[in-house]
């Protein structure tokens, strides 16, 4: 049998189309519109919930954590990929890429489990986009007993500096119960300042963490709650188990919130692909708070930058469980962005949306 | 090489054999049916032949060596690396399945070590069962890898204590998916080309891997 060399065959250009298509992948479009797409209209987003940091900071076992989080081969060299990640550019480009406008740049300070990105860290990067990137500031509890008049007074300090807009506690990565009034001087802090305050809630992944209920379970913040009715308490996570992958203090959550004004909840992380393979829970979560009558009070969130495209892939999820739940479209503007500039006194620019 | 420069070299590449294809269509010479890029893409070289591979891509990257030990058994060898930082040399028979004009089906097993420096270091023995599926057609040959990779990772943990140092060994699987899909180019019998897309889902089912692409140079001899 004779053949003629050359002649592409089907299945020779069903393989080369493929390439192809892979290869067509990666042509960008130009930039991305700004905003949300809700039903034909585009609605503004703010990304309360994002982590710039120094790699330098964070202790070794976290390292390998954050590692094991970015996808193959990207965490084969962690250090390059998240010093890159977490940098002001990098994330003003991850919040564009998602059509988002503005974001929270967390402070935080747990030298033992997820490491240290520092206020002055936080105020440099947010001269990088002032018109959109917000601070919270943070500050060291771990020599509260010597150190506690000194660290309130840099957090003032750092809450006085432009671009701060709250404050970042997270008890379980900083080892401080929710109900030690020791600490009550936070809120102190807050209460006179305006300043809101966000709390994680809920177990955490990151090695060193302490899981117990008293730095979890948002049930112990309830004393400090009802005792600072001025200050703003801003739940994190919902109180998600992110060991079981599961829900755990939703319900606490949403009877704080129906119960004291003061209360808003922020559903980052706990719908990521890791915490939620199947992502019924980010859609209960937004179900339940829609039923509770309180999407006034949900303030939308990442916990990016994580890994590249992780801020635009858990805003699309989070969208899409908003649908599913039936938000209205002030609703899902309202969580989106609206409550979050309510509640930090911040002016969302038309621009947000176009 | 970056990801974004790896997809452009192999349109390009794809671009240069598509062209180089309509050339030969022109000078139609005499059939070859075993040649180095099929026994590369597809395995299984005949008794007395071997090939020699290099495919250089993102993330992955790989130097390979076959040589017929008979028309069916295979004995061969090969260096993987994944930018750099992950490394797994192999050993292990190749098996010539089914053969026909258009089809070779190749059977293979390695076994070896797995060497991983990052923030975590991974180490330990490792196998690998895959598939080679190459269906020629003149000088090209689509092909389709598929296999299933199992690395166990020890660990030893030591707890100092007050009473006396405690060590314990436990042991970890990891899990790794592969498939490939790629086109083979034979330049001349002995000399050949593929570019391939390669998906190893290292460490599944809980994590995420990203795909990457490959182009390689094969040369074999002894026909």
């Amino acid at each position: 049998m004779k053949r003629r060399f050359g002649k592409a065959t089907p299945l020779a250009l069903v393989s080369a189309l493929a390439l192809t298509a892979l290869v067509s992948l990666d042509v960008g479009c130009g930039t991305p519109p700004r905003g949300v797409d809700w039903n034909g209209k585009r609605l503004p987003a703010i990304d309360m919930h994002l982590h710039p940091g120094d790699w330098d900071h964070v202790p070794e076992d976290t390292r390998k954590f954050l590692a094991s989080r970015f996808p193959f081969p990207i965490g084969l060299d962690a250090e390059a990929a998240a010093k890159g990640s977490l940098l002001p550019e990098s994330i003003l480009g991850e919040i564009d890429d998602a059509g988002i406008w503005g974001a929270g740049l967390f402070a935080i300070y747990a030298p033992r489990t997820v490491g240290v990105a520092s206020n002055e860290l936080v105020a440099e990067d947010l001269t990088f986009a002032p018109d959109r990137f917000f601070g919270l500031a943070s500050l060291r509890v771990d020599r509260w007993t010597t150190d506690r008049d000194a660290e309130l007074a840099q957090l003032k300090s750092t809450l006085s500096r432009p671009g701060f807009v709250g404050i970042k506690l997270a008890h379980a990565h900083q080892h401080f119960r929710m109900d030690d009034p020791a600490f009550f001087p936070i809120y102190e802090v807050a209460t006179s300042l305006g300043k809101p305050l966000y709390l994680h809630t809920g177990t955490s992944p990151f090695p060193g963490t302490s899981q117990e209920p008293a730095y979890t379970d948002p049930t112990y913040l309830e004393t400090a709650i009802q005792q600072f009715p001025s200050a703003t308490f801003i739940l994190g996570h919902l109180g998600y188990d992110f060991e079981q992958k599961r829900h755990a203090g939703l319900e606490t959550c949403i009877r704080l919130a129906k119960t004291y004004p003061n209360v808003f909840l922020e559903p980052s992380a706990l719908g990521s692909a890791s915490s939620d393979p199947t992502g019924a829970n980010l859609k209960e979560a937004l179900r339940r708070m829609r039923e509770a009558g309180i999407t006034d009070r949900v303030i939308y969130g990442s916990d990016g930058p994580q890994s590249p495209g992780f801020v635009k892939g858990y805003l699309e999820r989070t969208v899409a469980a908003m649908k599913d739940a039936g938000y209205t479209e002030q609703e899902a503007a309202g969580v989106l962005a609206g409550n979050f500039a309510r509640v930090f006194g911040v002016t969302v620019p038309a621009e947000a949306a176009e | 090489m970056n990801m974004r420069g790896a997809l452009t070299f192999g349109a390009c590449a794809i671009a240069t054999i598509l062209g180089a294809s309509e050339a030969a269509a022109a000078e139609p010479r005499t059939p070859f049916p075993e040649h180095a890029a099929l026994d590369a893409v597809g395995g299984s070289p005949a008794k007395g032949a071997y090939v020699l591979s290099a495919q250089g891509g993102w993330p992955f990257s790989f130097l390979r060596a076959q040589v017929g030990l008979s028309d069916r058994i295979t004995l061969q060898s090969e260096l993987e690396s994944a930018v750099g930082r992950r490394y797994r040399p192999m050993l292990g028979i190749g098996v010539r399945l089914a053969e026909a004009t258009h089809v070779r089906l190749t059977g293979e097993f390695l076994a070896g070590w797995l060497f991983q420096r990052s923030e975590e270091y991974r180490r330990g023995p490792n196998g690998e069962l895959r598939f080679r599926l190459a269906i020629p057609a003149g000088r090209f040959v689509p092909y389709l890898v598929l296999g299933t990779r199992h690395a166990f990772l020890p660990d030893l943990l030591t707890i100092e204590r007050a009473s006396g140092t405690e060590t314990s060994w436990s042991v970890r699987h990891e899990w790794t998916p592969w498939a490939t899909l790629g086109l083979g180019f034979a330049i001349s019998r002995r000399i050949g080309l593929d570019l391939g897309i390669n998906y190893g889902w290292v460490g599944a089912p809980d994590t995420i891997a990203l795909p990457g692409v490959h182009l390689g140079l094969h040369f074999g001899g002894d026909r």
